[in-house]
């Protein structure tokens, strides 16, 4: 069973141009947030990321980035059908 | 020469001495902690390897403590973990060079393929001589501990695509994660040494897991059957890499694994119901007895 996260941390994840498909963070991640997909690219499930920073530091290429962070303009294409376009108004909902 | 060469059929001399392929650990969906034991112990049943780890301080004591440079064990464990990685370098080499000359006659293949391979060849040569002499730096020598041929073993299909995803994506990927963990080592223990050394052959392995990437889609570009057997294997290969749960697990028996997965934190170890989440959850359960 995947753990599913109670509190999220801040902007979830997202995989922009460079990743090279190590799968360090598919392995790191703790909620199963982090999957390869059939077309052999590795995507983050905004829905399930809470932005936990795990996967950041493994990642060697600096492939994976919070969508607050200016790099996640750089987005793959793939990983665009899991954008959670309403992880603000969630994390000021955790927030309080 | 000879294609496709199985793991038994790799050219070592005399200081070596190998451990068999515990092929049922590495493809179990669940084991447990004792049974990780056992396994170890299955290792060691010969006499002359028994006797040769006993020599060493014993084998399997670093297994569920990550060890520090200050701990008793650190001498014994960077001994291992180095010609571990030596080990693991020598089977990417030949890996690499098996995978460059293996499908010459396949008319697929276009001539960039071999020399990917090639310039994976001339840095994994590199890396053996680098970590040979970084067991001299750690004072130890080259066989002093057994080697295991499964990377090799379990990463040599006789299919390109699933060759390249073998070695470059599932090998080369174990290496970054060990890397990672040296690394911390060589900075805790202040050895300037080590952790540059590996650091700079961490680049190297990059470069080595992008050719994975590319290779293994361009070989099954259009074709959505074939790139679900390469998906599969891949799968099956990061399972067995996963050591039998112990690298990068993350439950309550194994706090303090012995292979850390690049950060300090343990992941709930299992898969999920979805196909897509089974390659995520590769390493199969470490569950109490």
């Amino acid at each position: 069973m995947a753990r599913t996260f109670k509190k999220r941390h801040g902007a979830p994840y997202v995989i922009i141009e460079g990743c090279i498909e190590c799968n360090i963070c598919v392995r790191v991640c703790p909620y199963d947030a982090i999957f390869m997909s059939d077309d052999f690219e590795i995507v983050v499930d905004g829905a399930k990321c809470p932005g936990c920073h795990r996967c950041y530091d493994p990642c060697p290429v600096d492939a994976i980035v919070p969508m607050d962070d200016p790099r996640a303009a750089k987005i793959r294409d793939s990983n665009r059908p899991f954008v959670l376009e309403n992880w603000p108004e969630l994390l000021a909902t955790q927030a309080k | 020469m000879k294609k496709f060469m199985t793991s038994d059929e790799l050219a070592r001399d005399d200081r070596f001495t190998r451990t068999p392929v515990p092929l049922d650990f590495l493809m179990a969906e669940e084991v447990t902690v004792e049974q990780v034991e056992e396994t170890m112990n299955m290792l060691l049943s010969n006499n002359e390897m028994r006797e040769m780890m006993e020599e060493q301080g014993g084998a399997s004591g670093n297994l569920f403590k990550r060890v520090r440079p200050t701990d008793d064990e650190a001498p014994l464990f960077i001994k291992t973990q180095m010609h571990g990685i030596f080990m693991g370098e020598m089977q990417a080499l030949e890996a690499a060079g098996r995978s460059a000359w293996d499908f010459t006659d396949d008319k697929e293949l276009p001539w960039a393929f071999q020399l990917d391979m090639a310039r994976q060849c001339w840095d994994e040569t590199r890396h053996v001589e680098i970590y040979s002499a970084l067991l001299d730096h750690v004072d130890a020598r080259i066989g002093q501990f057994p080697e295991n041929l499964f990377l090799f073993e379990f990463g040599c299909s006789n299919d390109p695509a699933e060759r390249v995803v073998g070695v470059n994506r599932c090998l080369e990927g174990l290496a970054l994660d060990v890397f990672n963990d040296t690394i911390r080592f060589g900075k805790q223990a202040e050895d300037e040494t080590i952790w540059r050394s590996v650091d700079y052959v961490s680049a190297d392995e990059v470069t080595h897991v992008r050719f994975g990437s590319v290779w293994s889609r361009a070989l099954t570009e259009n074709d959505p059957k074939r790139r679900k057997k390469v998906l599969d294997f891949q799968r099956k290969v990061d399972r067995a890499f996963s050591l039998g749960g112990l690298r990068g697990s993350y439950d309550g028996a194994n706090v303090e694994g012995f292979l850390p997965l690049a950060v300090e934190f343990r992941k709930l170890a299992g898969f999920s119901d979805a196909d897509i989440a089974e390659v995520a959850g590769a390493a199969p359960k470490i569950v109490k007895a």
